[in-house]
């Protein structure tokens, strides 16, 4: 039973950080547009967040050294700089979205817009960072996020040509241009492989306060967790390739994206959907709002974490609270959530090499991790990984400037 | 650690010491990070305390958003010569995936100020149900610490010293940083690390100090080691592993006592030749 | 504007680390970050008509969105905030290809296209938000017979 609900961790990444407001727009979108025929991006950046958040949740239990602790400690206080810097950025880019998000599910509801539910949803999410426990906040949107579930029920309901999403997989439509192909693929990665992910894994492995008989706690997390957040996406994405892609509607807002929902199970399946929206969004808020805090906090040496009181780990707290503060003041410029959430995501994939290459060298390191060092699977992955994400972080701008962010 | 009985412990103070996060001993707190080492003694210097705080990592980061740290951090601490955090390396009681640091070293300035009239202030910041609360909260002491008083000056610490006071060449971060000269005057590289050795004079009653032994010099702009130079087995990813140590084949060891110590300013100057050094893979 | 895009990105300079290729990385994502939100304006016939043909796919994409809504109703505060969305939509894309300037002759039978979409969408929000949607069948027919005008059209101007 503790088993059981300690692998609730893994969930609430899954749900909240895998499939938060970013996996379901994008999804949603390039299933639209390209059917199922990136798939195999979701499968490849599952994989890769595996492999990376295995190695920091192991560093975290064996090291109690949480993400971007080994960030500074290994590029230095300036190349740390310029991670923190462009990590804070995306984070609060990110930030801003899911309370986008998280209002939007209110206004779904109650028809009321979703711009008045903003300051509710800031001051909820503050609320429950500052009071609630860690296990308990993590437990109770991890399973609250798992009624997006339903987008998988949906498509079985919707009864789709499964031959004909086979035949996507390997098929791109022709009406779409090469880099707008890969524009979409970069952002379904960036999606997949978000850094806030491996931040809040490995701190939270600390504040649980991890050791070396966690670790397979810590494997289960990640090998039931992501690959779980993987399918929600491939379903999401499946979801919108048998709605929208036949008439060629391609969604705008998050009300549109769960419309294949509303089409396969009604108007119930439309509120549970609203439901595990909410949860995602939600529990991706506090994630991305504490990520802010750790990234700050665990750069600069300060007391962080939720497992001491908020008195004795000011700076964190602080941090956390402007952090809130700015994202919904930037959201309130009435800026469209889903614009924001492309864009973080791109930006995210640019960013991306500079959080998981100091996560590599040190799982490799035996000052740090004794005998549990990388294996060969590990670094031969982590070695493919690292290549792939500095093509990827090459090639982000330049694909958005060039498609017009994918118009 | 691996430290051998009859052998004294080795450590780089790049790898080993900078950027790594100090944890008080008692309850496991975060203090800092070490943001330079400061060292004592010119002739053979050995490390004598951690420096923390945006007083010593400003400099370190360089340029104007440096100076920008600096400033605003002298402009708001209280004191007339506000100088960076210290903490005595006699009172380091582990070096690990961080440094454990014994006695009763208080928190930063600024966590101290922002805990006092930011977080403080508001309910439920001292973690007890709300409604229950008294009016003891903020300035009350943290767990396992009687007797600390914020904002009072510790005895553990010497009294403020500025970091201008401290000469460049007693800064590891400076020394992290020099262009090593060769005799004929030629530029032999770059201080990429310094090896430590702990057998210097006693700090305290039963520590030794971390002796400066010598200096690994890599040829400029090959940037930092991450170690892997020194790889010995186990698994590591190998094309990493194999790009780093080709940026750094040409990579030397000099000895403390190989370099010219009459050079506080500028670069450092070899008394032997270059190729006359040890070359890393030796090592 | 670009002088400002000039100071931002020497001031950035001055503060990153002297690595050329983080540096290069840097500056490209502040420049993406800059440009973005920039509009072009149209250059000649070609680009005019493949700027006109983009706009009728969004906007036969935004009514088949409605169509969907309006054929299969779920709440009323569900599908109002759907049709809320597209005639924001809607309207800004009428905004934005009314605001380009055409080269040598706009093109009418669009714009008469376009903004009789955001009538009828609009007109349905009224609805949705008073009495309700009387005839859902008829609704989604017309917004069905635009879309395929309006694709037809997308598809000579490509």
């Amino acid at each position: 039973m503790k088993r059981m609900l300690a692998v609730t961790l893994g969930i609430l990444t899954a749900i909240g950080g895998f499939v938060d407001i970013g996996d379901l727009v994008a999804n949603a979108v390039v299933g639209s547009r390209f059917g199922m025929s990136l798939a195999w991006v979701v499968i490849v950046g599952v994989i890769g967040i595996c492999v990376f958040a295995e190695m920091s949740g192991r560093i975290a239990a064996v090291s109690q050294r949480p993400v971007f602790d080994l960030v500074r400690e290994r590029l230095g206080p300036r190349t740390g700089l310029v991670n923190l810097v462009a990590s804070f950025a995306v984070n609060l880019l990110t930030l801003a979205a899911e309370i986008g998000g998280a209002a939007v599910a209110f206004e779904l509801v109650t028809g009321i817009n979703y711009l008045l539910w903003v300051p509710l949803v800031a001051l909820m999410a503050w609320l429950v960072m500052w009071r609630v426990k860690f296990e308990s906040m993590e437990r109770v949107f991890g399973l609250m996020g798992l009624a997006l579930i339903v987008f998988a029920v949906a498509l079985w309901k919707l009864g789709p040509s499964w031959g004909e999403l086979a035949h996507q997989v390997v098929h791109p439509p022709s009406d779409e241009g090469v880099p707008t192909y890969l524009y979409y693929a970069i952002a379904l990665l960036g999606a997949a492989m978000t850094p806030y992910e491996v931040f809040f894994f490995s701190s939270g492995g600390v504040e649980e306060r991890w050791t070396r008989k966690d670790l397979a706690t810590s494997r289960a997390n990640v090998f039931v967790g992501f690959p779980l957040g993987g399918f929600l996406s491939l379903a999401i994405a499946a979801c919108a390739a048998t709605v929208f892609l036949p008439v060629k509607a391609v969604p705008e807002s998050l009300a549109q994206v769960v419309l294949p929902v509303g089409l396969g199970l009604g108007t119930i399946g439309l509120i549970v959907v609203i439901i595990g929206v909410f949860a995602a969004t939600f529990g991706a808020t506090l994630e991305t709002a504490l990520s802010a805090g750790y990234s700050l906090s665990q750069y600069f040496g300060w007391q962080w974490g939720k497992f001491v009181r908020p008195l004795e780990a000011a700076r964190f707290h602080a941090t956390v609270l402007v952090s809130m503060i700015l994202a919904t003041a930037l959201i309130l410029t009435t800026i469209d959530p889903v614009m924001v959430t492309e864009y973080s995501l791109v930006f995210s994939a640019a960013a991306l090499p500079l959080t998981y290459l100091p996560v590599l060298m040190i799982a490799n390191d035996p000052d740090y991790m004794g005998d549990k060092v990388n294996g060969r699977m590990s670094n031969t992955l982590g070695t493919f990984y690292m290549i792939l994400l500095i093509v990827v972080s090459i090639a982000a701008i330049p694909l958005m400037l060039a498609t017009k962010a994918g118009q | 650690m691996s430290a051998l009985p009859e052998s004294a412990r080795v450590l780089h103070a790049h790898l080993h010491l900078m950027d790594r996060q100090v944890v008080r001993e008692v309850d496991g707190r975060l203090l800092c990070k070490v943001d330079d080492l400061e060292l004592a003694d010119r002739a053979n210097p050995y490390v004598k305390s951690i420096l923390a705080g945006p007083l010593a990592l400003g400099p370190r980061i360089g340029g104007w958003l440096g100076r920008l740290m600096v400033g605003a951090t002298e402009l708001l601490r209280p004191e007339e010569d506000p100088g960076p955090y210290r903490i005595r390396m006699h009172l380091v009681s582990n070096i690990g995936s961080a440094i454990t640091v014994g006695g009763d070293p208080e928190p930063l300035a600024l966590e101290r100020w922002v805990r006092d009239h930011i977080i403080g202030p508001i309910p439920g910041s001292s973690g007890e149900r709300p409604g229950k609360h008294s009016g003891e909260r903020f300035d009350e002491h943290p767990a396992g610490h009687p007797g600390e008083r914020p904002g009072k000056a510790r005895p553990t610490h010497a009294g403020p010293t500025r970091l201008a006071d401290i000469p460049d060449e007693l800064r590891m971060s400076h020394l992290l940083d020099r262009v090593v000269i060769d005799p004929s005057g030629e530029v032999a590289g770059q201080v990429a690390d310094v090896r430590l050795v702990q057998d210097g004079p006693l700090l305290g009653e039963a520590t030794q100090a971390l002796r400066v032994a010598g200096y690994i010099i890599a040829p400029s702009h090959t940037g930092q080691l991450f170690g892997y130079e020194r790889a010995r087995g186990g698994a590591r990813p190998a094309l990493v592993s194999a790009i780093i140590r080709r940026l750094h084949r040409n990579s030397v060891y000099a000895t403390h006592e190989q370099l010219d110590p009459s050079t506080p300013d500028g670069p450092l100057k070899l008394r032997t030749p270059r190729d006359r050094l040890l070359s890393l893979t030796e090592l | 504007m670009s002088g400002v895009i000039n100071e931002a990105l020497v001031l950035l300079r001055a503060c990153l680390p002297a690595r050329p290729l983080l540096r290069a990385l840097l500056t490209a994502l502040l420049t993406g970050l800059l440009t973005a939100g920039c509009v072009s304006p149209a250059w000649d016939q070609h680009d005019y008509d493949l700027k006109a043909g983009a706009t009728a796919e969004t906007v036969a994409a935004n009514l088949e969105m409605a169509r969907l809504v309006v054929a299969h109703p779920h709440t009323a505060a569900y599908d109002k905030t759907v049709l809320t969305d597209v005639v924001d939509t809607l309207s800004s894309v009428n905004a934005q290809f009314g605001g380009i300037q055409p080269p040598v002759e706009p093109a009418g039978d669009l714009t008469d296209m376009t903004r009789q979409a955001e009538d009828m969408v609009q007109d349905l929000l009224f609805d949705q938000r008073g009495p309700g949607i009387d005839d859902r069948a008829k609704a989604a027919a017309g917004l069905e017979d635009l879309a395929k005008r309006l694709r037809a059209y997308a598809e000579a101007h490509q």
